[in-house]
C-alpha cells in the first residue's frame, strides 16, 4: 500500500521537477520585466507534494541540471549554473520547497496558512539569491536588491495567487482522492 | 482449466461513484474474450482489478487459484495490460529501453531481457526502430510498442484497452494480426471495445458490461444479436443477417 | 524543441564510447577545481575543453547555441566585476571606471563559469541520457538514505516529461487560438485559459503513466545497467587524474 503511494508522488515529482524546467524556457513578456515561471512551479510542488516529495522534486530538478542534463534556463552549463548568478535562487528553490511544504503539512492545507508559507518561501528564495549574487558579482546590498528582488516583487505576487489556484484546481485530480477510495478498502485486503 | 476467477468483485470510486457491482466470471486458459460495453460502463475499471491496479471494494479475483493481492507482482507478471491511451505509457528514452523497463523491473539477468526484448520487438515489426524516441512514433507504432512492453514480460494473459483507438484500417489490421497471433500461440486475450466490427470474427466469447454488470455473456454470434440493447452497436453484416467477416481477410 | 531535451547526438568518436561514470565523475571534478582555479589553470580547462569538444565532433555552432542565455549572464558577471573592483583605470572616465584588476578579476570570474558550462555541454552532447542516468545511481548507490534507483527513474521521467508539456503547450497553444483566445486582452487570463488545462491535462497523464508503470512491475530493485570497462576508460580516468593534479599545481 504504501509502495503504491510512492510511486505515485515520485511520478509526480518528476512531473513538477520537469515543470520547474519548463518553467525556465518559457518567458512571459509582461510589462518591463519578464515573468519566468520557476519559482511558480516551486511552490506549487511544495504545496502538492508536501515538505519530503516537493523538496525531492526540486533536487531532482537541480541533479539533473549539475550532471549535464539541459533542464537550465539559459541551456546547457551544468555545475556552471549552479555556481553561478542564479545559483543562490537555484539553491533558495530547495529550501523553499521544504519550507512550504512543511508549513503546508503542519496547518493540515488551510488556505491561509498556504499563502502565508508562500509568502515566507518566496522571501527565503530571495533571501538566499541576493546573498549570493551579491558575493559573486561583488556589490553591495542595496545594488543586489535592485538587480535581484525589486523588480521580481510585483510579478511573485501574482504567481503565488496563480499557485494556490492550480493547486486548488489539480488537487482533486491527485492521489488525495484515491487514498481516500483506498481507506474504505476492508481491513485485511491491504498489503 | 479456469486462469482468472472472478467472484462477487465490486469496487466504487473515491467520490462514491460505483464502478462494479457483483462481478462474477470465468476465463478459460486459451481463450479470446471480448468486452464491451458503453462508455463509463466500468470496462476499464473491471481490467484494473485484474492485475491489482485497483482493489476490489468486495470479493476478489484469482489468478490460476491465487488471489491477486496476495502477490502483486506474480500477478503483473501474468496479466500483461495494454492502456487505453498509448502516449502516457512510454517509460524509456528508445524503443528498445521502453520494452525492457518490464523485463528490468523483474530483476531478470541481462542476457534474458535482451532475448526477450528482442523477441518482442520482433514480433511487433518494430526491431528496426530500437533506437528511435519513443515519443517520435506514429499512433499505431505508439500502440504496438506498448504491446511490445507487455510482450517482454512474457505474460500469460494480456489485456488490451481500446487498442483500436485512433487507428487507421492498416493500423488496425496490423495490432488485430498480432493478436490474433498471440492468441494461436496459446496466450488468453481479453480485449475491450466499442466498436465489435474489428474483432468480434476472432473472438470466442462476448461478454457486454453496463452501468457496472455483466449484461449479457456467451458465444459472440448470440450476445452480439442483444448488444445494441445496451449501448453496442450493432456490426452491419449482423444487421443485415449475416456474419461478422475478419478483418484480416 | 525536442532538440532541447535531447542534447545528445549518436556519434562513434572516442568520447561517445567511453564509460558514462567516467566522464560524469571527471565533469565534477573538474568543476569543483575550475570554480577555484587560477588563471593558468582556467587557460589549460579552457583549451582541453575546446579540444575535446573538437575531438567528440561537437560543432561549436551548437555549443553557442546551447548555451545563448548563460552567455548573457557571463557577460553581466564580467560587466560588473570590471566596473566594481578598485583599481588603476583603464580609461579616465567617471562613468565607465573599468580598472585594469577588474578586467582581470571578470575574466577571471565568468572564465571559470565558461569552463564548467563548456565540460558540461560535452558530456551532454556525448552521452546518451540513460547512461547519465544510471551512472548517477551508481554513484549514488553506496550512499545511505537515498534510494538511488528511485532518483535515477526520476531524472529519467524529468527528461521524459519536458518535450511532452513543451508538445502539449503549443497544441494547446494553436487550440485556444482557433476559439479566438487573441481576442482577449488582459495577459494574465489568456495564461490562465492557457496553463490551466495544460496543467490538468499533464497531471492526469502523469497519474496514468503511474499505473502504467505500476502494471508493469515497477519496484524498489530491478536489473541495473551492466558496465563495461575497458582498457581505453582505465587510460582516461588516468589523463583525468592528471588534468585534476594540474589544475591544483598550476602556479
Ligand atoms: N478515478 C475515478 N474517480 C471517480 N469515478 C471514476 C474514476 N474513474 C472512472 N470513474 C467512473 O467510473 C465509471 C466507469 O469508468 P470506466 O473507466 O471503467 O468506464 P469504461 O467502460 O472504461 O468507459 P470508456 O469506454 O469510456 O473507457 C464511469 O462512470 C467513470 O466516470
Ligand atoms: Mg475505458
Amino acid at each position: 500500500m504504501n509502495e503504491r503511494l510512492d510511486l505515485h508522488k515520485l511520478v509526480i515529482a518528476s512531473l513538477m521537477a520537469a515543470l520547474i524546467a519548463v518553467g525556465g524556457y518559457l518567458v512571459i513578456p509582461i510589462g518591463p520585466v519578464p515573468i519566468v515561471l520557476q519559482n511558480l512551479f516551486v511552490l506549487v510542488a511544495a504545496l502538492l507534494l508536501g515538505s519530503s516529495w516537493g523538496s525531492a522534486a526540486v533536487a531532482v530538478y537541480l541533479l539533473a541540471g549539475a550532471v549535464g542534463l539541459p533542464v537550465f534556463a539559459g541551456g546547457g552549463g551544468g555545475l556552471g549554473h549552479l555556481f553561478g548568478p542564479r545559483g543562490g535562487y537555484l539553491f533558495g528553490f530547495l529550501a523553499a520547497a521544504w519550507l512550504v511544504g512543511k508549513i503546508s503539512e503542519s496547518s493540515r492545507q488551510q488556505p491561509v496558512a498556504e499563502i502565508l508559507a508562500m509568502i515566507i518561501g518566496g522571501l527565503l528564495i530571495y533571501v538566499i539569491g541576493v546573498t549570493w549574487l551579491k558575493t559573486l558579482l561583488g556589490i553591495s546590498f542595496g545594488k543586489a536588491l535592485a538587480v535581484g528582488m525589486y523588480p521580481f516583487i510585483i510579478g511573485d505576487i501574482v504567481k503565488i495567487g496563480a499557485a494556490f489556484t492550480i493547486v486548488k484546481s489539480v488537487r482533486p485530480l491527485l492521489g488525495i482522492a484515491r487514498r481516500d477510495g483506498r481507506l474504505a478498502t476492508p481491513a485485511g485486503s491491504g498489503q | 482449466m479456469n486462469i482468472i476467477e472472478i467472484s462477487g468483485l465490486s469496487h466504487s470510486y473515491a467520490d462514491g461513484h460505483i464502478g462494479l457491482q457483483q462481478i462474477n466470471l470465468t476465463i478459460a486458459r486459451g481463450s479470446f474474450v471480448v468486452l464491451a460495453g458503453a462508455n463509463g460502463a466500468g470496462k476499464s475499471t473491471l481490467l484494473k482489478h485484474l492485475n491489482g491496479l485497483l482493489k476490489p471494494l468486495a470479493g476478489t479475483v484469482r489468478l490460476n487459484g491465487v488471489p491477486v493481492e496476495d502477490d502483486l507482482l506474480r500477478a503483473r507478471r501474468m496479466v500483461g495490460m495494454v492502456f487505453q491511451d498509448a502516449d502516457s505509457q512510454i517509460v524509456g528514452e528508445t524503443v528498445y529501453d521502453d520494452a525492457a523497463f518490464g523485463p528490468e523491473n523483474l530483476n531478470w539477468p541481462r542476457e534474458k531481457i535482451t532475448e526477450s526484448v528482442a523477441a518482442a520487438l520482433d514480433l511487433v515489426g518494430l526491431e528496426a526502430m530500437a533506437e528511435r524516441s519513443p515519443h517520435l512514433l506514429s499512433g499505431g507504432e505508439k500502440r504496438r510498442l506498448a504491446i511490445a512492453g507487455v510482450l517482454a514480460m512474457q505474460p500469460e494473459v494480456i489485456v488490451l484497452d481500446e487498442p483500436f483507438a485512433n487507428l487507421d484500417y492498416d493500423g488496425v489490421r496490423q495490432i488485430l494480426a498480432q493478436i490474433v497471433a498471440l492468441h494461436k500461440a496459446g496466450t488468453t486475450i481479453i480485449v475491450c471495445v466499442h466498436d465489435l466490427e474489428k474483432v468480434l470474427a476472432h473472438a470466442d466469447r462476448l461478454i457486454i458490461l453496463q452501468e457496472g454488470r455483466i449484461a449479457a455473456d456467451g458465444p459472440p454470434h448470440q450476445v452480439v444479436l442483444e448488444a445494441e440493447a445496451y449501448g453496442v452497436r450493432l456490426p452491419a453484416a449482423v444487421r443485415l443477417g449475416g456474419v461478422v467477416e475478419s478483418w484480416l481477410r | 524543441m525536442v532538440a532541447i531535451a535531447f542534447g545528445f547526438r549518436h556519434n562513434d568518436t572516442l568520447l561517445h564510447q567511453l564509460d558514462a561514470r567516467i566522464k560524469l565523475a571527471g565533469l565534477v571534478a573538474v568543476s569543483i577545481l575550475t570554480i577555484n582555479a587560477n588563471m593558468s589553470a582556467l587557460v589549460l580547462a579552457f583549451f582541453t575543453a575546446l579540444f575535446l569538444l573538437a575531438l567528440g565532433k561537437c560543432s561549436p555552432l551548437r555549443c553557442l547555441f546551447g548555451m545563448k542565455w548563460y552567455l548573457v549572464l557571463l557577460a553581466c558577471v564580467l560587466l560588473t566585476r570590471t566596473l566594481t573592483t578598485p583599481g588603476d583605470l583603464l580609461i579616465e572616465s567617471s562613468w565607465f571606471p573599468a580598472t585594469r584588476q577588474g578586467v582581470f578579476i571578470g575574466l577571471l570570474f565568468a572564465g571559470r563559469l565558461l569552463v564548467i558550462a563548456l565540460f558540461a555541454l560535452l558530456v551532454t552532447f556525448t552521452t546518451r541520457p540513460s547512461h547519465i542516468r544510471s551512472a548517477v545511481a551508481w554513484f549514488l548507490r553506496p550512499i545511505p538514505g537515498i534510494p538511488h534507483r528511485q532518483v535515477a527513474t526520476m531524472i529519467g521521467l524529468l527528461v521524459r516529461f519536458i518535450p511532452v508539456i513543451l508538445t502539449q503547450s503549443a497544441e494547446l497553444d494553436l487550440a485556444l487560438r482557433a476559439r479566438s483566445i487573441d481576442n482577449r486582452r488582459n495577459p494574465l487570463r489568456r495564461l490562465t485559459f492557457l496553463g490551466m488545462p495544460l496543467l490538468r491535462r499533464t497531471f492526469v497523464t502523469a497519474d496514468r503513466l503511474a499505473s502504467a508503470m505500476e502494471a508493469r512491475c515497477y519496484g524498489l530493485h530491478g536489473t541495473t545497467h551492466q558496465w563495461q570497462v575497458t582498457a581505453r576508460d582505465w587510460s582516461a580516468l588516468g589523463f583525468l587524474s592528471l588534468f585534476c593534479f594540474l589544475l591544483v599545481a598550476l602556479p
